[in-house]
């Protein structure tokens, strides 16, 4: 579905933020794409829709250069940025005219959408409060059955039910058909959806894993004292003890925290890529 | 490339409706305006000083109308594409560069003209019909087909191109610096003109020859020679310009990141 080859993008006037960076990404999948500030999630997830041109290396995407911006790729992508534009539209009047370009659009879906996020259908979008845009364009971009949606920080300014809600309907919308990219850091709100789990730094991939793979290799264990940093991949002081992770060696799958295994892949990038890497 | 991969005529009108639909507020409050400043300008001095307006007052007013408004519509009419979260909402949308800058050119150039025609018509037949059976006095009647404002479309349908260009290529105060950037071309092209001529004919210059007979030969010559140029910027005015400046602005639009 997604293939970056050898992709090499700068900034004018900056440092290289990718060099050579290569990525696949299947059909089927909600992606979590994660990364400390200024790791180039959001510039990689430009470059995906072609809002972005890269100057060496190629992408592939729905089996078409992004960069050429075609009409075909576009209506099987559906974008949401984290800061992002609305009209001032009401929202049958936002369906009646941005509908018509996605062709696979399902106006019963969409209702469905507004009604489960509670969305007032009258007033313009310019007067709803941050979040009810954002589900609003959520709803919007689920409907569309695009057969690629891209979110840049999707859970930041949902409220508590809402986020629930998301979690609910994104789940019910996946399809062997469809991707989902979601770049977050709000690991927690999404924490039970993504799979695989890619890690940007400094401009490299530096995990990409499924949690099933995760879960074999890695394991988690609470303990009351300080482990031997010699043996921990990685721990963290919690109350009353050690949080640690350590590789898996045979005992029963666990269950990772998405923030614990960030940390720890920030934290110990070559213990973990070795780890990783010995089996695939 | 295939041509349906570039242009959809389905899309191309929907995007022409999306355009005309989302800015139709404005579209009333600019043609608001206008028809408050032509009433004012043709009704008022009837009024209160009785006098007749000119009757050439619509080949003055129209054209002036018609490229002003013109210039600012074509200058502003890709200004989403500067604007961080809208120029997003602009690239995303599924449509090719292609229909999304053919539907703003046709907006732009014929779309425009053909509003601004009718739009003035129904103003200067609601003067007529004011100042006629009202004031019991006499108003231009406008004749959209008449030679000189034919001739005012068609230097608009041209000369908009720079302006359109200039909506991609400036970030902000688009019209303005386009504006400004004529008018600094033009001084330059002057000052070169100038400057070749003074070299060319650096004999008269200097000699101060102007009485003699090779001189008055020369300026004949000289006259033919400012013909034939004319005729070939009247040429590239015509023919080339406006390509020229859409193609380049196509360009530019398709190799815009955001």
């Amino acid at each position: 579905m997604i293939e970056l080859t050898n992709l090499c993008f700068a900034y004018k006037n900056k440092a290289p933020l990718f060099d050579r960076l290569s990525l696949k990404i299947t059909e089927g999948n909600i992606y979590g794409l994660l990364g400390k500030n200024g790791a180039g999630k959001t510039t990689l997830l430009k470059i995906i829709c072609g809002l972005l041109f890269p100057q060496q290396g190629s992408c592939d995407v729905l089996g078409f250069t992004p960069q050429k911006r075609y009409a075909d790729m576009l209506k099987d992508i559906y974008f949401i940025p984290e800061e992002f534009y609305t009209p001032a539209l009401k929202i049958n009047e936002y369906v009646f005219l941005y509908a018509p370009f996605y062709p696979h659009f399902d106006p019963r879906a969409f209702e469905n959408y507004i009604a489960t996020f509670d969305l007032p259908t009258n007033e313009q979008l310019t007067s709803l409060s941050y979040g009810q845009k954002k589900k609003f364009l959520i709803a919007f971009g689920l409907a569309t059955n695009s057969r690629l949606l891209i979110l840049d920080e999707p859970t930041n300014g949902l409220d508590i039910p809402s986020k629930s809600q998301f979690r609910k309907l994104l789940a019910a919308a996946m399809d062997d058909n469809r991707t989902i990219i979601i770049s977050t850091h709000q690991v927690r709100d999404i924490g039970n959806l993504i799979d695989p789990i890619i890690i940007l730094d400094n401009g490299k991939i530096i995990f990409n894993q499924t949690t099933e793979s995760i879960s074999r290799k890695l394991s988690v264990t609470l303990q009351k004292t300080e482990p031997d940093a010699a043996n921990a991949l990685y721990s963290e002081k919690t109350l009353g003890g050690y949080v640690v992770i350590n590789e898996n060696r045979g005992e029963a799958d666990s269950n990772l925290d998405i923030e614990l295994l960030f940390n720890a892949v920030i934290n110990n990038q070559q213990h973990m890529g070795k780890l990783f890497t010995r089996e695939a | 490339m295939k041509l349906h991969k570039l242009f959809n005529f389905k899309r191309f009108l929907l995007l022409l409706r999306n355009d005309l639909l989302r800015n139709y507020r404005t579209l009333l409050i600019g043609a608001g305006t206008v028809a408050a400043i032509y009433f004012i300008i043709t009704l008022v001095p009837m009024i209160f000083s009785h006098e007749n307006i000119d009757h050439d007052f619509n080949i003055g007013f129209f054209p002036t109308v018609l490229y002003i408004c013109g210039f600012l519509l074509s200058a502003t009419i890709f200004s989403e594409i500067h604007l961080s979260q809208k120029n997003t909402a602009f690239f995303m949308l599924p449509a090719t560069t292609f229909e999304k800058f053919t539907s703003r050119l046709l907006l732009t150039t014929i779309g425009y003209v053909v509003i601004s025609v009718a739009f003035y018509f129904i103003l200067n037949m609601v003067s007529l019909f004011l100042s006629t059976i009202i004031l019991k006095s006499g108003f231009p009647v406008f004749n959209p087909l008449a030679k000189d404002m034919l001739l005012a479309m068609a230097i608009y349908l041209i000369s908009q191109s720079i302006f359109l260009f200039g909506s991609i290529y400036f970030k902000n105060h688009a019209f303005m610096k386009t504006g400004l950037s004529l008018f600094g071309l033009s001084i330059a092209i002057g000052i070169f003109a100038s400057i070749v001529f003074r070299i060319v004919y650096y004999d008269f210059f200097h000699h101060m020859r102007f009485m003699d007979n090779y001189m008055a030969s020369d300026f004949i010559y000289l006259e033919k020679f400012g013909e034939t140029l004319l005729s070939i910027i009247k040429y590239i005015f015509w023919v080339f310009m406006a390509p020229y400046f859409w193609i380049l602005a196509y360009l530019r639009l398709s190799e815009k990141e955001v």
